[in-house]
């Protein structure tokens, strides 16, 4: 099952496109990181897959092929918005008994537990908390509701990190728990290798890379070489973006195991930060599954 | 629970307790308390002066009662203490400060309990919580808009039967031509002060949709509500005089041609009663004197005729013609009224309903 399956998807604002073409599938049982710049089309394409938007063009189904944002997706799928709206007038407790009663699957234990753990004071209005509680109160209302796919917009943005690392820890917690599907934005790069096993980069509203982490991970190097010869890395090594000094080169490029690189040339394993950069870097490379092989891994390479 | 309820709680069943709708009434009330309970407080106010007031001139109207002064009106000494204060003392003031204080209420309910209920959702952002919820969006806003709604037309109606009742001696007692048909009071009946307040609410909530801020939604409804409730009586008052009137000629019934001129007839806009004569109840509208051979008499002559000049009228075989609409009418039109805008209201509320589920948070 996919939890999230995306058709030449696109949204328009005024003559703007902020997502074009976007075909995808993000299948379940997975944390998959969302990231991109900013502008890139990420939100837009939550709030597509929560119905808080209706497509321009294409088209989205949630969990296996419910449309968006329809009753049976709802009730299965939790959203934790950008800066977790809640209504900053209520109390913490009745925050949460208002969620409650706007769900019909509601575990008042797994909210007790957390609302405890968080050490609240419950009477304090949530526009009196601080950035990270209130994430933290947003995300406690998400898992309460014992969604099966769990979608968090920037989640860590406002927060300091030890928030980010408590946040985490939480959302891991849940997975560890009841196996949910997790797709979160992201520009917190260093905490993507520690939770994601999944990726998809977006980039000027388009997919850039799809893929599972250790299949990407496994698929890059990072190469140290002389500079004058990076146009004879090919076609082994892909090169998705170089920097070049005077005599050296540093070079993340995709290979297709057990490709050996060239002898000049030093090879090591790149960090996930390190490939989202390159891509980021090089919004003309992409590294995306084959149409055979939609949502299971590696496709057919680097295109330029 | 349903058992629809039951296979979308997935196993994961919220704590029993109130039903659907109580639980969603419990969301509406708890958001929207600071309002209601500011919107009650004014309605209570106004109550209250109106419950005191009403006391007051009923207690006049048992003493009237009481001494025989009433049915038939009797201006003796005893009676005079009793019956002037209707003429010319707190109860004329009375009238017009309840004229003054009620078409509040409705401009209140739509720019604090309307405009703010879907404005301030969308900018606080806080429509993407409430709409990913288990709970249907259309249903959560359809909920809200009919709950709220609801309590709004029972304060109207009870602020408007607080209003009939406290006027009702005054009405009967004072000479000033104050009728139940006059704008001031048609308006303050619980049929159109509870149909105005609940239009006032659903045309704020669908403001608060289309403007999507707060301050101007709620401005936006303040002009619209008053340019709306002038526009309502000038509607009504075109029913009144255009919609099948009545026509009598009777000599008796030229007794006081007081009414303004207009072309050659005269306006009356009167209710015929104790002071005018004419069908009991009846709302008279335009009158003139025709002579013997049936033609119209000029105003101008007409106007200078004596006072109290029936008999000289009628030795002149001048008939005095008038038109009418019937005592029981009256309710045909307060329904008729407020039956429009209920109508109108639903429609907006549905319109706002109908944005909300269409359009983007």
């Amino acid at each position: 099952m996919n939890v999230i399956e995306t058709t030449s998807l696109g949204r328009r604002f005024g003559r703007a496109w902020a997502l074009r073409h976007c075909t995808l599938a993000v299948p379940a049982g997975q944390v998959t990181a969302l990231v991109g710049p900013n502008g890139a089309g990420k939100s837009t394409l939550l709030n597509l897959a929560m119905g808080l938007l209706s497509p321009t063009a294409g088209e989205v189904r949630v969990l296996g092929g419910q449309p968006a944002g329809s009753a049976a997706a709802l009730d299965r799928v939790a959203f934790v918005a950008q800066d977790a709206p809640l209504y900053r007038h209520l109390p913490v407790e009745d925050m949460v008994r208002l969620a409650r009663n706007l769900n019909y699957r509601w575990d008042q234990q797994r909210a007790d537990r957390r609302l405890a753990a968080l050490d609240l004071p419950r009477k304090r209005k949530i526009g009196k908390l601080s950035g990270g509680q209130q994430a933290q109160v947003a995300l406690t209302i998400a898992l309460a509701r014992r969604p099966e796919f769990l979608v968090l917009d920037e989640p860590l943005a406002p927060l300091d990190p030890l928030a980010r690392h408590e946040f985490l820890a939480a959302v891991m917690e849940a997975v560890a728990e009841d196996g949910i599907s997790v797709l979160f934005s992201s520009h917190a790069l260093t905490e993507l290798e520690r939770v994601a096993d999944y990726l998809v980069v977006l980039a000027g509203g388009r997919v850039q890379v799809a893929g599972e982490v250790g299949d990407l991970l496994a698929t890059h190097r990072a190469l140290t070489g002389p500079a004058t010869e990076v146009d004879q890395l090919g076609p082994a090594f892909e090169v998705v973006h170089s920097q070049h000094g005077r005599a050296q080169a540093q070079v993340l490029a995709r290979f297709r195991p057990p490709a050996a690189a060239p002898g000049d040339w030093q090879a090591r394993p790149v960090t996930l930060e390190e490939l989202v950069l390159a891509y980021l870097r090089e919004p003309g490379a992409s590294a995306l599954p084959g149409p055979e092989a939609l949502g299971a891994g590696l496709g057919t390479g680097v295109t330029r | 629970m349903t058992a629809l309820a039951e296979v979308r709680a997935g196993g994961w069943r919220r704590p029993p307790g109130l039903t659907d709708l109580g639980r969603l009434a419990w969301v509406t009330w708890r958001q929207h308390r600071a309002a209601l309970i500011g919107l009650g407080l004014f309605a209570a106010a106004l109550a209250v002066y109106m419950l005191q007031a009403g006391l007051r001139v009923h207690n006049l109207w048992d003493a009237g009662v009481r001494d025989g002064c009433v049915r038939p009106v009797r201006w003796t000494n005893e009676c005079r203490p009793i019956l002037s204060p209707f003429d010319v003392g707190w109860p004329q003031d009375y009238v017009s400060q309840v004229s003054l204080w009620l078409p509040l209420f409705p401009i209140a309910a739509g720019m604090f309990l309307g405009a703010p209920l879907l404005a301030r959702e969308y900018r606080a952002g806080t429509t993407r919580f409430a709409w990913t919820q288990g709970t249907d969006r259309t249903r959560l806003v359809a909920t809200k808009i009919v709950l709220l709604g609801l309590a709004v037309l029972a304060a109207g109606a009870v602020l408007g039967v607080l209003v009939q009742w406290s006027v009702q001696p005054i009405l009967a007692l004072s000479s000033e031509h104050l009728d139940r048909w006059i704008p001031g009071l048609f308006e303050y009946t619980p049929v159109l002060e509870a149909a105005a307040a609940g239009l006032a609410f659903a045309f704020a909530v669908l403001a608060g949709v289309l403007v999507r801020h707060v301050v101007p939604a709620m401005a936006v409804t303040a002009v619209a509500t008053i340019a709306g409730s002038i526009v309502s009586y000038q509607q009504l008052y075109a029913w009144m005089t255009g919609l099948g009137l009545h026509h009598s000629a009777d000599p008796a019934l030229g007794v006081d041609p007081a009414g303004a001129m207009s072309g050659n007839v005269f306006v009356l806009h009167t209710t015929a009663g104790s002071w005018v004569p004419g069908p009991a109840g009846a709302w008279l509208d335009q009158g003139w004197y025709t002579d013997a051979a049936g033609h119209r008499v000029s105003a101008k002559v007409a106007q200078n005729l004596p006072f109290h000049s029936v008999r000289q009228l009628t030795q002149m075989h001048d008939t005095f013609q008038v038109t009418w609409q019937p005592g029981s009418r009256y309710w045909l039109f307060q329904f008729g009224q407020g039956g429009t805008e209920l109508l109108l209201a639903l429609i907006l509320g549905a319109l706002a309903v109908w944005l909300v589920r269409r359009r983007m948070a």
